[in-house]
């Protein structure tokens, strides 16, 4: 059930300051600490919100996970990553 | 005895107090008339306790447990979010009331997740900060569903939680003016890529049927028709069905609906009063 790795990963850089800030320092370090395939974790380190909704993670926690770490200036690349075919 | 003296529907879009100004004036204005319609029945009904009935969002529970309801019985306060121009702190409960709730719904069936403290986030704050904190009298009870994490509260399920929280009022010997607010929607699509949609004819049809009292043509909306009309944040209606469900056989009126792409969502408003 990797969706759900993805969704404790977006929640957990979600709801604490200190680890979205871990994730800036490094998301490829960051991905490795989550039950993850590789593909995932790419996803997750780019930040892919489309491509890991589609993977079925909840929306909410991918919106409330990317604005973690990028700042509420973030809505607009969210979208275009949302959108991105 | 304890009487419900009123009810309300509304939204609990967190863009209404974090940045209402992103919005245009008269749409701001107008749904701020509507809180503030809501602030003065709540003092002209005479109420002391405020049950107001949301869902979580991902801010207070986790992957690692999503309770399908729950009702807060000790120490209340929030909000969690601190961007939504609402100061933290604590809020007034009615913890024995909302004991009274819980061990009532045991008795019938209603397997009540508790919390003895509880951190709110935006759809129990923005209700509270714009239609009860004027008023340092009252208590409010919050009540969390999921309307929000798939997969969500069954409507039916709502309805008849909403029932037994009814016969708990009905039930408790102290003399309460109670007020039930159900919280949130109405269509709204959070995170997808259609974010900013509205339906505005979802929206409208929902109003007529809340109008009408018709909880039958509610309750017989599927979560796929409500996803597909109104968007994963229009599960939301759950809360209003439960608010319903509180009520009994109820008439309502309007109070007022905005369309605000600008805040991601269609935000509507109706009083609901119990039918002859």
């Amino acid at each position: 059930m990797s969706s759900y790795a993805l969704e404790k990963a977006m929640w957990t850089v979600g709801t604490s300051p200190a680890e979205a800030e871990k994730f800036r320092q490094s998301p490829v370090a960051y991905v490795e600490q989550f039950n993850l395939d590789a593909d995932e974790k790419v996803s997750l380190a780019t930040l892919a919100v489309g491509d890991m909704a589609k993977r079925g993670a909840s929306t909410l926690l991918l919106l409330m996970g990317f604005m973690a770490v990028n700042g509420p200036s973030g809505m607009g690349e969210y979208m275009r990553r949302m959108n991105q075919k | 005895m304890a009487a419900l003296v009123g009810g309300f529907l509304m939204p609990h879009d967190p863009f209404m107090s974090a940045a209402p100004h992103v919005a245009p004036k008269e749409k701001v204005d107008n749904t701020m008339a509507s809180f503030g319609q809501i602030e003065a029945r709540i003092r002209e009904l005479a109420a002391d306790t405020i049950i107001i009935i949301g869902d979580d969002h991902y801010c207070i529970f986790g992957p690692h447990c999503i309770p399908r309801c729950l009702i807060a019985i000790g120490d209340v306060e929030g909000p969690v979010e601190d961007w939504l121009n609402i100061p933290r702190g604590p809020i007034a409960n009615h913890p024995e009331l909302a004991c009274h709730i819980l061990e009532r719904g045991y008795d019938e069936g209603i397997d009540w997740a508790f919390a003895k403290a509880l951190s709110i986030d935006h759809a129990i704050a923005v209700p509270h900060h714009l239609a009860v904190r004027s008023n340092p009298t009252l208590r409010t009870i919050p009540i969390y569903l999921n309307a929000a994490v798939a997969p969500v509260i069954r409507s039916q399920r709502a309805y008849a939680i909403g029932q037994s929280i009814r016969r708990a009022i009905d039930s408790w010997p102290g003399d309460e003016r109670v007020v039930v607010f159900g919280t949130g929607g109405i269509s709204h699509w959070v995170g997808t890529a259609e974010m900013g949609r509205v339906n505005e004819e979802f929206d409208q049809r929902i109003l007529r049927l809340v109008e009408q009292g018709d909880i039958d043509a509610l309750l017989a909306l599927t979560d796929a028709e409500i996803l597909e009309q109104g968007g994963n944040g229009a599960f939301e209606l759950k809360n209003w069905i439960c608010a319903m469900g509180v009520m009994g056989k109820l008439k309502a009126e309007t109070i007022g609906y905005e369309a605000v792409p600008e805040w991601i969502c269609g935000c509507g408003f109706a009083e609901i009063k119990e039918a002859a």
